[in-house]
């Protein structure tokens, strides 16, 4: 079928492709970056926000910024940092992710430890919506509870409800020095127990990441230097306490070490699993998962934000032995109240298991929600968690 | 808006005081009331809220209305609280008087409550009852008969003092000396309850005084003080209580009148308010006010400590009678006064803004919401692990000693006094 | 009302648990903002989740509409009733469910009060980080609907950072779980929209709230300035220093006065005090306290206390914590606004509120949280001189015009409630309001969850969409429709 691209220039051109694909009931593909894969193929129209880049609108004494949805964030990023500020995210592929796609996502990488998500940062939003207008919610102040939250609503929301044109955030200073410390040890085990002690430790990390195998902890600090060395002592007498070596990094090789890190699981092919549990569970998880990955002879690498209880995991190799571990992981998250997500994967095995996992009491309520802002299902058709 | 409800026109000239109040209800967590039932009416903010409506002519005083009003413990957690400072005691002492002149309750609840005020404030009628008490006493050791009688009954009988304790009734004397150097000359109030049951406290209390080098005048014509009938709502009974009281102790010509129950201290400080409207007794009623300290601030204010205290390795429970720290504002002269003692810890208590439920009558005519808030009290004294309480007011004693009882145990409770007496003389308690 | 419909009202929630008289229900006839008040046919209050399903579902069926409240301490008329409505009042529904320490989450109902939770937790060395003024009474039922912010918002952001999930009743009797204990539950963040919707899209039952352990560290500054434009380049500079405070509180000369005869925190005699407040690793505190000390000096502070111990950093903060109420005792009433401008233009908007404040002849106190430029006024007036109280809300509601024209927001923490729908259309474009409330259609097609609250116009669900509207660019010919 042949499609259509658009690529609009302002919120006022969005809300007019939608308007129109929505009366010849025409389905709407939205994409930034391309970097979050699709559920299915595209439809009839693809709406790409990359033009919508009007400039940065940083207002450093305020700590607050407008950013276009179709800027990158490394691009919004390099904009801050002129005033010492950044939007402190740092999802993967930041180099080609959108801003509009990364709230879409809700995306975040290890920072989300102590930064949070895009929903936490987001204070305000501009959208198009398909009956051909474009609204705002929130404003360009941090403390604001003028109406509905609609910057929320949008998070997670895979572009099933609007289209993101910009946002407003809250920003971070830049910190004066970074240092990571690099905890090794010998079991999956050891690494839950250790991930569980330094995230007692009266320090102040912006991340806190696993990575198996080899079985390490990630622990980042970035404040003053002469604070980041002093957090770094006391959380690394913990980790020896705890039977791993350790080792500081900062720096060409930090950077490096973080770029690896990454590339584990969105730098190589596979499938990507997200399991979200209690933190409490994260040993038992890793446990199972290197368990599994053993007995089906499959590839796997994992990373997660260890005290937060998130789990990355990439595996590849033969379909059905994938289907079958991402099936157990599944099973045995919504046991523990968690989840796990389908990030990426052939579509042959997201036809198979489903991307979502079991629709909770909420579905309805989303539907009536997607009902009331895409009555036609216009809008990325079937991303929604209700139509699983 | 129309002018009061008749039978609340007593409260229009206390308008003032009702408009200071800005409804932002900081009151509610810490009212007893609000803590039980859950209800904006029996609450601090709701109550006052009625009072306006009242002043305004939006209510009657129904016996729904009254019923909020007699929920209410008058333990003054709410003025504490309050950032605004409302003063709750008059407008809540102004309502309940009104409800006496104006509501009629049903028959048997008048009955019950003219039965208590007939005996409670007669030290001569409470001595009657040593004798039957020591049956009443030993009623208790039969739970199972207990269950068959009715709830007042039943809550009367558990909440009963010791009869043993009255038998060995003496008054303390009219005039005791100070020992070694006299600091200061004060009289002595005996109250009812307490000089009748608990003559030892007297007792100690003098004892104390003295050795702190204290004269205590105290007139054995002495009679009540009218705080129960005060924090009823039985004003005039009140104001003749005191008539004969302030009299009394002007006569005594003393420098402090000292006070060893709290809730007749607070009574007593107050006694310009009950006079306000009389203008014959209100500047006499003020300045006999401003004499009335409770025994701790008595000691406290003496300073330096004139008797030695013996060690005593214990550790003490305090418990904060409301007519003290709320309507006095003294908390921390008893626990200086108990910390001073070598070897003694004070355990703190969670919880000790929240009444025992005492109150007064209050665990007399609401047994159900008094044993709840006294359970509630027991279990956060066990919590501390303490091996003695200590408190300030007789109800208090009473009270806490029935939940405790409730639950099984025998615990020792005690006046701050009886610590003090007992470390002076180095004696065991 | 329907005399039937009150029968199984009681039936419900029993006889003890229904209001119907009118000296009970005038008690529920406003929250914290006395000059808003409604008569409630009933009052229930409901001990279970499943109670409230069911009087929700009577409601419904009886096309009565219902208002949810905590402790009634909203102070935007959020909890104001219906005429002749019925109120749901969540304060029995007060008990601590669960308590996890290691997974740092607790599950409360409703009508637990913010401080109740971190008393609970306390023990363990944790805390629930917004802290509202009126936390010792103010319910998490409410914060929810309000998303409560507080002094520590700065760093902390509000009620919508630390909720986690809720159990919800919605209007239609249904319920439903939004989020939960373990993060990321998938689809749109429908719990991000149901915290600050001022309880009007459903009724909470349960949350499941996030703890956080103790800081290390804390370290409280209390500096004394000659003027409030000195402590707010204080303030700037702080912030230009890369330095984000856990809590930055500014007050003026009246304020100050109200507090100290309310509380007597001992506040410094000037015409500006500010409360910077640094938590977090004790390495890092020590260090960046010095910096913020130094930054004050320079910009003029004349007296400076650090706070020493933990009961002297809660004599500062109870100084704080009780200026609204303490205005009571300089004013025979006060008039508390709510506003946000962003904070790069406090001392402009600030200029324009003394300037007000001259011409109108009433007083006004400043409290506000200089970090987030969060401004409560206090307007004084004297309701016993006529006409006085009309001028103090129209002062008030032209403070609110400074802020939007600053670019900021008509509530920081209060909300919007029934006080503020006429401001909405100065904030909010028709196409913004209406967008919002598709939400509530999805919600609440009846109408029936606290209506006539937020929005001043309400948008009738199930609307068409109106016809086709060319886009100039395509009437420019720019462009083609398919």
């Amino acid at each position: 079928m042949p499609q259509r691209l658009f690529e609009p220039t302002d919120a006022a051109g969005v809300a007019a492709v939608l308007q129109s694909a929505a009366a010849d009931r025409l389905a709407v593909t939205v994409r930034g970056g391309g970097t979050k894969s699709p559920t299915q193929g595209p439809a009839e129209v693809v709406l790409s926000t990359t033009r919508l880049t009007a400039a940065v609108d940083h207002v450093a004494g305020d700590l607050v910024a407008t950013a276009p949805a179709g800027a990158t964030l490394d691009a919004v990023n390099t904009v801050l940092q002129r005033e010492r500020q950044w939007l402190p995210l740092d999802p993967p592929r930041s180099s080609r992710a959108t801003i509009g796609g990364i709230i879409a996502t809700n995306d975040s990488g290890p920072r989300r430890h102590r930064h949070g998500t895009p929903r936490d940062l987001i204070i305000g939003i501009e959208i198009a919506l398909v009956n051909g207008r474009t609204a705002k919610a929130g404003g360009r102040v941090v403390k604001n509870v003028a109406g509905y939250d609609l910057s929320k609503l949008l998070c997670g929301s895979l572009g099933s409800l609007a289209v993101i044109t910009s946002a407003t955030f809250k920003l971070s200073p830049l910190a004066p020095h970074s240092q990571t410390l690099v905890a090794t040890v010998t079991s999956i085990r050891q690494l839950g127990d250790l991930a569980l002690a330094v995230a007692a430790v009266p320090v102040a990390p912006t991340a806190i990441e696993l990575q198996s195998s080899p079985h390490r902890l990630l622990i980042r600090f970035e404040t003053t230097e002469q604070s980041a060395r002093r957090q770094t002592e006391l959380v690394s007498a913990i980790c020896v306490k705890h039977g791993a070596t350790c080792a500081v990094v900062s720096g060409r090789a930090e950077a490096d070490a973080w770029r690896a890190h990454e590339a584990r699981i969105f730098g190589a092919d596979g499938t990507i699993l997200k399991v979200a549990v209690l933190p409490t569970d994260v040993a038992d998880v890793l446990d199972r998962i290197s368990t599994m990955a053993a007995e089906r002879s499959v590839e796997h690498d994992v990373i997660g934000r260890a005290a937060l209880g998130i789990i990355l995991l990439r595996i590849s190799g033969d379909l059905s032995a994938q289907s079958a571990i991402v099936t157990e992981l599944r099973l045995d998250a919504t046991a523990r109240r968690g989840t796990a997500v389908l990030l990426s994967a052939p579509a042959a095995l997201q036809h198979d298991v489903g991307r979502w996992g079991p629709a909770t009491d909420a579905a309805p309520l989303m539907r009536a929600v997607k009902q009331q802002f895409d009555p036609q299902n216009t809008l990325n058709p079937g991303v929604g968690v209700w139509e699983s | 808006m129309s002018g009061p409800t008749p039978s609340f026109a007593s409260l229009a000239p206390l308008e003032p005081l009702i408009d200071k109040c800005v409804h932002c209800g900081f009151c509610l967590p810490t009212c007893p009331s609000y803590i039980l039932l859950g209800q904006e009416m029996d609450s601090p903010r709701g109550r006052i809220y009625l009072m306006k409506a009242g002043v305004d002519g939006r209510t009657t005083m129904n016996a729904g209305l009254v019923n909020h009003f007699d929920t209410c413990l008058g333990c003054m957690a709410c003025e504490t609280a309050c950032p605004s400072g409302v003063r709750y005691a008059p407008l809540v002492e102004e309502t309940r008087a009104a409800i006496e002149h104006h509501h009629q309750r049903p028959l048997g609840e008048r009955l019950f409550r003219q039965a208590l005020f007939w005996l409670l404030p007669y030290p001569d009628r409470l001595r009657q009852l040593a004798k039957p008490l020591v049956l009443i006493n030993m009623l208790r050791r039969y739970p199972r008969l207990m269950w068959l009688l009715p709830l007042r009954l039943r809550n009367l009988i558990a909440l009963a003092p010791e009869a043993r304790r009255a038998d060995k009734a003496q008054e303390v004397p009219e005039l005791t000396p100070a020992a070694g150097a006299k600091r200061l000359r004060v009289g002595f109030v005996t109250g009812c309850v307490q000089r009748v049951f608990f003559a030892h406290v007297n007792a100690a209390t003098v004892r104390v005084l003295s050795a702190e080098g204290c004269e205590v005048a105290a007139p054995a014509q002495q009679g009540c003080c009218g705080a129960l009938a005060l924090h009823s709502g039985r004003d005039d009974d009140a104001r003749a209580f005191a008539r004969d009281l302030i009299r009394t102790l002007e006569d005594a010509d003393v420098d402090v009148v000292v006070v060893n129950a709290a809730g007749c201290g607070s009574s007593m400080k107050s006694y310009g308010d009950l006079f306000r409207s009389e203008p014959a007794w209100t500047e006499r009623a003020r300045n006999f006010a401003a004499k009335v300290r409770d025994v701790t601030e008595v000691l406290h204010d003496l300073g330096r400590q004139q008797a030695p205290r013996t060690r005593m390795d214990i550790r003490v429970a305090y418990h904060d009678a409301c007519h003290l720290g709320h309507a006095q504002g003294v908390r921390q002269q008893p626990r200086s006064l108990l910390t001073a003692i070598p070897g003694l810890t004070l355990v703190p208590v969670a919880e000790s803004d929240i009444c025992c439920g005492s109150a007064g009558i209050f665990n007399l005519v609401q047994p159900a919401m008094a044993a709840e808030l006294g359970q509630r009290k027991a279990a956060m004294i066990s919590d501390a692990q303490p091996d003695i309480i200590a408190t300030t007011n007789p109800g208090c004693m009473l009270q806490i000693g029935a939940a405790f009882r409730a639950e099984g145990q025998d615990r020792p409770i005690v006046h701050v006094v009886e610590i003090l007496d007992a470390s002076i003389r180095g004696v065991d308690l | 009302m329907n005399h039937g419909f009150l029968l199984e009202l009681a039936h419900v929630v029993g006889p003890d648990s229904l209001f119907t008289d009118a000296s009970d229900v005038l008690t529920y006839e406003s929250d914290a903002l006395v000059h808003l008040r409604a008569t409630p046919a009933a009052v229930v209050l409901p001990q279970s989740t499943s109670q409230v399903q069911q009087v929700v579902r009577l409601c419904r069926r009886e096309g009565v509409p219902f208002v949810a409240r905590g402790h009634g301490t909203g102070l935007s008329g959020g909890a104001l009733p219906v005429e002749n409505g019925v109120v749901i009042g969540l304060s029995r529904m007060n008990r601590v469910l669960d308590i996890d320490i290691p997974n740092l989450r607790a599950v409360v109902e409703p009508g637990v009060t913010n401080l109740e939770i971190t008393k609970h937790v306390a023990p363990f060395g944790c805390y629930y980080a917004p802290d509202p003024s009126s936390q010792v009474v103010c319910s998490i039922g409410g914060n929810i609907a309000e998303n409560s912010g507080g002094a520590h918002c700065l760093k902390y952001g509000f009620t919508v950072h630390h909720v986690l999930g809720v159990e919800a009743v919605l209007p239609d009797g249904e319920l439903v779980h939004l989020g939960g204990a373990v993060l990321d539950a998938p689809g749109p963040d429908l719990l991000g929209v149901l915290v600050g919707s001022e309880g009007t899209l459903a009724i909470v039952t349960k949350a499941t709230v996030r703890l956080l352990r103790r800081p290390d560290k804390v370290l409280t500054l209390l500096a004394g300035f000659h003027s409030i434009d000195a402590a707010g380049e204080a303030v700037s500079a702080i912030i230009a220093n890369g330095i984000v405070p856990a809590a930055v509180e500014m007050m003026d000369r009246l304020t100050i006065d109200a507090a100290e005869a309310a509380v007597h925190p001992n506040f410094p005699k000037t015409d500006a005090v500010l409360i910077v407040e640094l938590d977090g690793p004790e390495s890092e505190v020590d260090e960046l306290f010095a910096v913020v000390e130094s930054l004050c000096r320079e910009s003029g502070a004349s007296t400076m206390e650090v706070a020493r111990d933990q009961a002297q950093r809660e004599r500062i903060w109870k100084g704080r914590k009780a200026a609204f109420a303490a205005m009571g005792r300089v004013s025979p009433n006060y008039y508390v606004q709510d506003g946000v401008v962003p904070r790069t233009k406090l001392p402009e908007v600030l200029r324009r509120i003394r300037a007000l404040e001259e011409r109108s002849g009433l007083r006004i106190g400043n409290v506000f949280h200089a970090g987030d430029g969060n401004l409560h006024p206090l307007i004084c007036y004297d309701e016993a001189i006529p006409g006085q109280a009309a001028h103090a809300e129209q002062v008030a509601g032209e403070i609110l015009t400074y802020c939007i024209e600053a670019g900021g927001a008509i509530t920081g923490e209060h909300g919007v409630g029934m006080d503020k729908r006429a401001y909405m259309p100065q904030m909010f474009s028709a196409d913004d309001l209406d967008t919002m409330q598709l939400v509530r259609c999805a919600f609440d097609p009846s109408g029936s969850c606290n209506p006539g609250k937020v929005f001043p116009t309400p948008r009738l669900c199930g609307e068409v969409p109106g016809p086709y509207r060319a886009h100039p660019v395509e009437q420019a010919g720019l462009a083609e429709r398919f």
